[in-house]
């Protein structure tokens, strides 16, 4: 058999650790969704500088009339988004978002371990082995789920976000005043309606055709074996 | 099946596992493998060095049995 680097015990350990946190993280998710917590009135975040289109921009979340308003400025203040009574939209977000994260968070969570269990077996010298095939495949077909998952989570968020602006938010250009039109369906991004643009959907495609390659190695060990 | 009569080679010879093991440089393992009719092929390197140490002919190892007569 020929020698293991250390490579693979490396990689070993990445996963279980990056396993490990994207656990963590989907529990705290878990937590949060299950408590659903409140901001406290009176709180207040910003004005914070942020890379707003590869402009220098602000967001702020400030208290209001017992409730919130948030304003985010781009190109020196030229472009204003402003939402009175932002109380709505941080429960939108947190009603639309944390789900859409807790899925991020549990898919790298099952990925990472895939992943850790794939480089035990290829540190083992067991590459070529049914369990390793079938690992890979679990992978392909976990980025190829996940692409079309993610794709529709994000046009639900987007849509919500969207139709939220539309009704709540005002946009100001140079001092002209305009409101955003609400989105009239779903819009999925990635692709149009189709994951196809997610890097996750063709990784999977990869993937599965690489786990065809491990299929044939191991129809060629087989046959290897017992030949002495 | 072909069926491999190394152990009556081996007796005829009077050579043990251990030694002819060490004379054609193959584990112990594999050895037992092909003694034991467990292999599924043989390479012809194993079959050239297993005639030379047992100076012998491949026939003299090899044996074709009838898949009825083997399972007897």
């Amino acid at each position: 058999m020929a020698s293991v680097s250390v490579l693979p015990k490396i990689f070993r350990w990445v996963f279980t650790v990056l396993a490990g946190l994207a656990a963590l993280v989907a529990v705290v998710l878990c937590i949060l969704v299950v408590l659903n917590p409140h901001l406290p009135p009176g709180t207040h975040f910003g004005p914070a500088t942020v890379d707003l289109m590869g402009q220098p921009g602000t967001v702020s979340l400030l208290p209001a009339q017992g409730d919130f308003d948030f304003t985010a400025q781009a190109f020196r203040g030229t472009i204003t988004l402003f939402v009175g009574q932002a109380g709505d939209l941080i429960e939108l977000l947190k009603h639309y978002g944390l789900p859409m994260v807790l899925v991020d968070a549990i898919f790298f969570a099952t990925l990472f371990e895939l992943l850790r269990r794939l480089f035990r077996n290829v540190g083992r010298g067991d590459s070529f082995s049914a369990r390793t095939v079938r690992l890979v495949q679990m992978v392909g077909g976990l980025l190829i789920a996940f692409s079309f998952l993610s794709s529709f989570a994000e046009g639900l968020f987007a849509h919500a976000v969207f139709g939220y602006f539309a009704n709540h938010a005002v946009i100001t250009i140079s001092g002209s005043e305009l409101h955003l039109p609400a989105p009239r369906y779903v819009m999925f991004p990635r692709g149009g309606g189709f994951p196809l643009g997610s890097p996750f959907f063709f990784s999977g495609l990869l993937v599965l055709a690489l786990s065809e390659v491990f299929r044939q190695g191991l129809a060629l060990k087989s046959e290897n074996e017992l030949t002495i | 099946m072909i069926k491999l009569n190394l152990d009556r080679v081996m007796l005829d010879r009077k050579i043990s596992l251990t030694e002819l093991a060490e004379r054609i440089d193959i584990t112990l393992a594999n050895l037992s493998i092909l003694k034991t009719n467990k292999a599924r092929a043989i390479r012809f390197s194993t079959l050239d060095a297993l005639c030379r140490a047992l100076q012998c002919q491949p026939g003299d190892i090899l044996q074709f049995v009838a898949a009825s007569e083997g399972e007897q």
